[in-house]
C-alpha cells in the first residue's frame, strides 16, 4: 500500500505561517545587531569555518563538561539527523524516494537506523535534562519556563515522528526499512492489531502533528533563548582570532561620525560591536560562565550569564522601538496627500525613540554598576562558553565609557590611576627606587649610565629581564625577583634589566577602562623596548609578572613592538631545568598545590611549565586543586581588582585559599606577584600560615642553591652581530 | 559669581629632585603635577559650580611655560578658562613676590572668591593666601574644610581640635582649603579633550603693570642651602614572637629611650 501525507498541498499554509512568524522576529533581531559598531571579523574564512566544525559540529566546549555535554551532543546530533527525516515529512517522502534509489536503498536504511538510534538517545537525554532541572538543579541553571517549553517541543517532534513512522509500518508491514527502525519498529509491533487501514489513517494524523511540531519549534526559536540553534554558528564563525589577552585598541583621536557625538567605550547598545550584540542572542542561559566565575562563586552581584540575559532583554526592548520607527517610515512613504505632514512628525518621533532605545545606558539596565567593577577579567566565562561569547570585552568597553566619559569608578582606583600617571607604578613609589630590589646583587642595567644599583651592560647578548612594578616595589615580591636574578646567574644566562627606564605596562589601567592612561604608558614602554631591540640587540624579554608578560606579548604589538619573543619566567626556568643548566638537587618532600595565574594559563596557555619546575625538585610533588588548568580559579586581583576594595560576598582569595587547603598540601606555588600576595593574605586570614605560599622561582632557587652563587653577572656569549631581522628564539640564545 | 582658583605646578612627590647651581629645582628632571592641595581647591570650586552657587570657574597660575600643563589638567577637571603669568624675571620668586604677582593678576580678574590650596606641596610655606589677602585688602578665610556662598557673603567651616569653627566674611574674599573638602575628581578623557578647546591666556609682568624690580626687589627670603633629609637609622623590627614577648620587647625599647 502506498501511504503519503493526506492533503499534502495544504502544507504551504503552515510553512508560510512559520516562515512569517520566524522572519517577523528575526528581522527585528537583525536590525538591532546591525546598529552596532563595525568590527572586522571577515578575514581567514577557512579558519573561521573550521571553528564552526570544532565548536558546533564536534561540540568541543560542551564535551569538556562530559555529563551534560554528552546529553547536549546527543540532542544536537539527533537534531541533525532529524533534519533529514523531518525534511522527508516536509517534502512528503521526496528525500526517502531519492535515498531509496541507489544500491537497493542502503542510504535510506542508514538514515532510518541512525535516526532511530538518536531518537532513543534523545528520549533518554530529555529525561535526564528534566531530572537535572527539577531534581538535581545545579546552581548555574535557573528554573526557566522557556527551557521546559523547548524540551516539550523536542519531545513532541520526536514522539510524533516515532508514532507516524510506526503507523506507517503498520500500514506497510513489509517496508524494508522496518528492521532498521530500532524504536519505531518495535512500536509498530505493538500497534499491529489496529490493522493496515487504521495505520494509514493514523500515519496521516501523526504525520501532520509531526509537521506541526517541527514548524512550531522553528517559528518559536526567535522568541526564545533557544535561538542559539541559528545564532551560535555565526557567533562562532565571527569569533576573535586575535590573542585573547589583547583588548581592542581604541582610537582616541577618532573623529565622531557626522551628526553624532563621539562615544568612548560602550554606553548604550549601539556602542557595542555587532558581534558583541550577537553574543546576547547566542546565550542559551546554560550558566557555564557563572559556574566558575570568581565573582558569582563568592556571592557577588556579577554573573556573566545575567549580563548576557540583561543584554538580550535590552536588545529586545530596543527592537520594539526600532520596529515602530520602521513602521512609521513605511507609513510615511505610503502616506499620500494631506496625511504627509502628520506622518513626518510621527516618523521623526519614532526615529527619536529608536535612537534613544539604542543609546540607553547598559549600566543599570543590562548590568548593575557594581557588577561592572566586580569582574576580575579572569577569562573563565570566555573560556567556558560553548558558543564563544566574549563577556570580558563588553565589560571592559562599559568600564571604558564610565572612566573616559564620566570619571565614574570605585574611588580607590583614583589613587592607582594617579600613581601610574605620575610615578609610573600603581604603588606610587619613586622611579628612583626601581633598583632597590637588587641591592647587593650586581644586576646589569641595560644602557645604564650610572643608574643606582646597576652596572652598565652596553651591548647585550642575552635576555632582557622585565622586573615589573610588583617585583620592584612590593616587599614580598622583591624576594621573587631576587630569586630569578640568582637563578639566571647560576644558569649563566646573560641578562640585564631596564632599571628606572621601566614603567608600569598599564595592564591595570587598561583593564580598569582607562585606555588613555594605558596608551600613554604603552607608548613609553614600547619606545624603551624598541630601543633595547635596536641598540642592544634584545630579542627575548622574560617577565616575572603574567600581567606584564601578557601585555608586552599580546598588546604591545598594537603599538609597534616587533622582533622580540616574550616569555614568562616559568617558561625559561622549565627550559633551563630541562637543559640541565639548573640542577635542583636539594631534596624536599613537600606536596605543593599549584595555582594557575589567569593571565598565564587561560590567556596564554602556559599551564605546565610551572608545574614541571615544581615537580623537578627531588621528592617534591604537585597536587591539583578542585579547579585547575583551564578551570583554575582567579585569586581575585586581576582586572585591576588588586586596587579596588572587595565589598560584597566572600573574599575571592579566601575561597581560592580554601581550595588549596582542601588538598592538604604543604605549600602553595604561584607564578604571579598578585596571586602570591592574595594567597599569602588568604592563608594569613584563615590562620594557616603553616602553609607556605611561594613563587615557583623561589622554590627552585632553594633547590638549586642559587642563593649561594656569587653575585656576578652572567657570562657574555661570543659577540655575533645581530641584525634587525634577527628573531632568534630564546632557546637559541645560549649554547646547549 | 566668579571664582578664581590659584593653581601651582609642583614636582610629583615621587619624583627624583635635582637642583640647579643657583639652588633652584631642575624642573626638566622631574615629572610635575598640580599641587595636590590645589586640586582640593579646584574640587571645591567645581562643586559650588555644580550646585549652582557659582557661574564661572577660572584658573590662575604663576610659573614657567611648562606650567601650562597644570592649567590644562585643571581645565580637564572642569571650569571655563585659565590665565598663566609667566616671565623670565619670575624665576626664583619667593612667597612674597609670588603673592604680589598673584594679587596683581587677581586685580585684573576681579573674582568674588580667590581660592587656593592651604599650602604648596614643594615649598610648604603656606603664606601666599594670607599675603594675597593682605595686599588686596580682602578678608581671608583660611584652612576651610568647606566653602559656602550665600548671595553676598562667603562662609567656611574650619576643622579645629574641638569641632568646627564657622567663619563668615562679605565678598569678595580670599579663601584657602584643606583636604577636607572632598576627593578631587579624576579628569575624564572627555574632559581632557574639552580642555584643549578652552581659553588659556598668557600674561607677562608688563601685562600686570609690574616690573622685574617689583618682584625681586620685593623678595624677603633667600635660599641658602638645599639638601636631602638625613636617612633614618633602619627600622628595628620585632618579628616572629608571641604577643606577650613582642609586647615586652617593645616596652623595653620604649623604656630604654625614656618614652614610657
Amino acid at each position: 500500500m502506498e501511504v503519503g501525507i493526506p492533503l499534502y498541498p495544504l502544507i504551504a499554509l503552515p510553512v508560510a505561517a512559520a516562515i512569517w512568524l520566524f522572519w517577523r522576529r528575526a528581522r527585528q533581531h537583525l536590525a538591532v545587531v546591525r546598529s552596532g559598531r563595525p568590527l572586522g571579523r571577515f578575514d581567514q574564512p577557512l579558519r573561521r569555518a573550521w571553528g564552526v566544525v570544532v565548536y558546533v559540529i564536534f561540540q568541543r566546549r560542551l564535551l569538556q563538561d562530559p555529563v551534560p555535554g554528552v546529553m547536549h551532543a546527543v540532542i544536537f546530533w539527533g537534531f541533525l539527523i532529524l533534519l533529514v527525516t523531518s525534511g522527508n515529512y516536509l517534502t512528503n517522502g521526496l528525500i526517502e524516494m531519492i535515498l531509496r534509489w541507489p544500491l537497493g536503498g542502503i542510504a535510506w536504511m542508514a538514515v532510518v537506523f541512525v535516526a532511530n538510534l538518536f531518537i532513543g538517545l534523545i528520549l533518554a537525554a530529555i529525561s535526564f535534562a528534566v531530572w537535572r532541572r527539577t531534581v538535581q538543579r545545579p546552581a548555574r541553571l535557573g528554573l526557566s519556563r522557556d527551557a521546559f517549553v523547548i524540551l516539550a517541543l523536542i519531545l513532541g517532534v520526536v514522539v510524533t515522528e516515532v508514532l507516524a513512522d510506526a503507523l506507517r509500518f503498520v500500514a506497510v508491514p513489509d517496508d524494508p526499512a522496518r528492521p532498521f527502525a530500532l524504536v519505531a519498529g518495535p512500536v509498530s509491533l505493538l500497534l499491529e492489531p489496529l490493522g493496515a487501514q487504521a495505520g494509514a489513517t493514523g500515519f496521516g494524523i501523526f504525520g501532520w502533528l509531526h509537521l506541526g511540531f517541527v514548524l512550531g519549534f522553528g517559528s518559536y526559536l526567535p522568541y526564545s533563548k533557544h535561538l542559539h540553534i541559528v545564532t551560535s554558528e555565526p557567533n562562532v564563525y565571527f569569533r576573535n582570532l586575535e590573542p585573547r589577552g589583547a583588548l581592542r585598541k581604541m582610537d582616541l583621536e577618532a573623529e565622531p561620525p557626522p551628526g553624532e557625538e563621539l562615544v568612548f567605550g560602550a554606553k548604550g547598545l549601539k556602542d557595542l560591536s555587532w558581534r558583541h550584540m550577537l553574543d546576547g542572542l547566542s546565550c542559551t542561559e546554560c550558566g557555564r560562565c557563572m559556574e566558575f566565575c570568581p565573582a558569582s562563586m563568592t556571592g557577588k552581584t556579577l554573573s556573566p550569564k545575567h549580563f548576557m540575559e540583561g543584554l538580550r532583554d535590552q536588545m529586545v526592548a530596543a527592537e520594539t522601538a526600532l520596529a515602530l520607527a520602521a513602521g512609521a517610515q513605511r507609513a510615511a512613504k505610503g502616506g499620500a496627500g494631506g496625511g504627509l505632514e502628520a506622518s513626518d512628525a510621527a516618523l521623526s518621533a519614532a526615529r527619536e525613540r529608536a535612537a534613544e532605545a539604542l543609546s540607553l545606558p547598559l549600566v543599570d539596565n543590562a548590568i548593575p554598576e557594581e557588577a561592572v567593577w566586580q569582574c576580575t577579567t579572569c577569562g573563565w566565562c570566555v573560556e567556558g562558553c560553548p558558543v564563544l561569547i566574549e563577556h570580558v570585552d563588553s565589560i571592559v568597553e562599559i568600564r571604558r565609557n564610565l572612566v573616559l566619559e564620566e570619571s565614574r569608578f570605585p574611588k580607590e582606583l583614583n589613587v592607582a590611576f594617579r600613581n601610574m600617571e605620575t610615578a609610573g607604578n600603581p604603588w606610587g613609589q619613586p622611579r628612583s627606587a626601581r633598583m632597590d630590589w637588587a641591592k647587593g646583587m650586581d644586576v646589569p642595567v641595560l644602557g645604564a649610565d650610572g643608574v643606582a644599583g646597576g652596572s652598565p651592560a652596553a651591548t647585550h647578548r642575552g635576555v632582557l629581564y622585565w622586573v615589573g612594578c610588583a617585583g620592584a616595589f612590593d616587599e614580598r615580591n622583591r624576594k621573587v625577583v631576587r630569586a630569578m636574578a640568582a637563578l639566571l646567574k647560576q644558569a649563566g644566562v646573560p641578562f640585564a634589566v631596564l632599571g628606572s627606564q621601566e614603567t608600569c605596562t598599564g595592564d591595570p589601567a587598561r583593564r580598569a577602562g582607562n585606555e588613555y592612561l594605558f596608551q600613554m604608558l604603552a607608548e613609553e614602554n614600547v619606545a624603551t623596548l624598541s630601543r633595547a631591540h635596536d641598540e642592544h640587540s634584545v630579542r627575548t624579554i622574560v617577565a616575572s609578572c603574567p600581567h606584564c608578560f601578557n601585555t608586552i606579548r599580546n598588546e604591545y604589538p598594537q603599538f609597534g613592538l616587533t622582533g622580540v619573543e616574550v616569555i614568562h619566567h616559568t617558561q625559561l626556568l622549565d627550559r633551563l631545568v630541562a637543559d640541565g643548566r639548573l640542577v635542583p638537587d636539594v631534596h624536599s618532600d613537600a606536596v605543593v598545590a599549584y595555582h594557575d595565574a589567569c593571565y598565564l594559563g587561560r590567556y596564554n596557555e602556559v599551564y605546565d611549565e610551572g608545574r614541571r619546575v615544581v615537580a623537578s625538585i627531588p621528592g617534591q610533588s604537585v597536587v591539583e586543586m578542585e579547579q585547575h588548568h583551564r578551570k583554575g580559579m582567579c585569586c581575585g586581583a586581576g582586572g585591576a581588582r588588586m586596587w579596588m576594595e572587595e565589598r560584597e560576598g566572600q573574599r575571592i582569595n579566601h575561597r581560592r585559599t580554601e581550595q588549596a587547603l582542601a588538598t592538604n598540601a604543604d605549600a602553595i606555588a604561584t607564578a604571579c606577584p598578585f596571586c602570591l600576595v592574595m594567597l599569602r593574605d588568604g592563608v594569613t586570614d584563615l590562620e594557616r600560615t603553616d602553609i607556605a605560599v611561594r613563587d615557583v622561582a623561589e622554590l627552585l632557587a632553594d633547590a638549586t642553591g642559587a642563593w649561594s652563587v656569587a653575585p656576578t653577572a652572567g657570562t657574555e656569549l661570543a659577540d655575533t652581530p645581530a641584525t634587525a631581522s634577527d628573531t632568534r628564539g630564546f632557546r637559541k640564545i645560549w649554547p646547549a | 559669581m566668579k571664582i578664581v582658583v590659584c593653581v601651582k605646578q609642583v614636582p610629583a612627590t615621587t619624583a627624583e629632585k635635582r637642583y640647579t647651581a643657583d639652588l633652584r629645582l631642575d624642573r626638566a628632571a622631574s615629572e610635575s603635577v598640580i599641587n595636590p592641595l590645589d586640586e582640593y581647591a579646584i574640587e571645591q570650586a567645581l562643586r559650588l559650580q555644580e550646585a549652582g552657587a557659582v557661574e564661572t570657574v577660572v584658573y590662575l597660575s604663576m610659573g614657567p611655560e611648562s606650567a601650562a600643563e597644570a592649567l590644562r589638567r585643571a581645565l580637564a577637571m572642569g571650569g571655563e578658562e585659565a590665565y598663566q603669568v609667566t616671565d623670565d624675571a619670575l624665576a626664583g620668586a619667593d612667597q612674597w613676590a609670588t603673592a604680589r604677582v598673584l594679587a596683581a593678576a587677581l586685580g585684573k580678574l576681579a573674582p568674588d572668591v580667590a581660592l587656593m590650596g592651604m599650602s604648596s606641596d614643594d615649598a610648604r610655606g603656606s603664606l601666599v593666601p594670607g599675603a594675597v589677602a593682605a595686599i588686596r585688602g580682602l578678608p581671608l578665610l583660611s584652612y576651610a574644610a568647606e566653602l559656602m556662598l550665600t548671595g553676598s557673603t562667603a562662609r567656611i567651616r574650619r576643622l579645629t581640635a574641638s569641632g568646627f569653627d564657622v567663619l563668615e566674611a562679605p565678598l569678595p574674599v580670599v579663601a584657602s582649603v584643606t583636604d577636607q573638602v572632598g576627593e578631587p575628581r579624576y579628569a575624564s578623557l572627555k574632559g581632557i579633550m574639552a580642555a584643549r578647546r578652552k581659553s588659556l591666556e598668557t600674561w607677562n609682568l608688563a601685562d600686570l603693570g609690574l616690573s622685574a624690580h617689583d618682584v625681586h626687589g620685593a623678595a624677603l627670603t633667600r635660599v641658602v642651602e638645599v639638601r636631602p633629609p638625613e636617612t633614618k637609622a633602619p627600622t628595628e623590627r620585632v618579628e616572629n614572637l608571641g604577643p606577650a614577648e613582642a609586647a615586652s620587647r617593645i616596652a623595653d625599647w620604649l623604656a630604654a629611650r625614656k618614652l614610657i
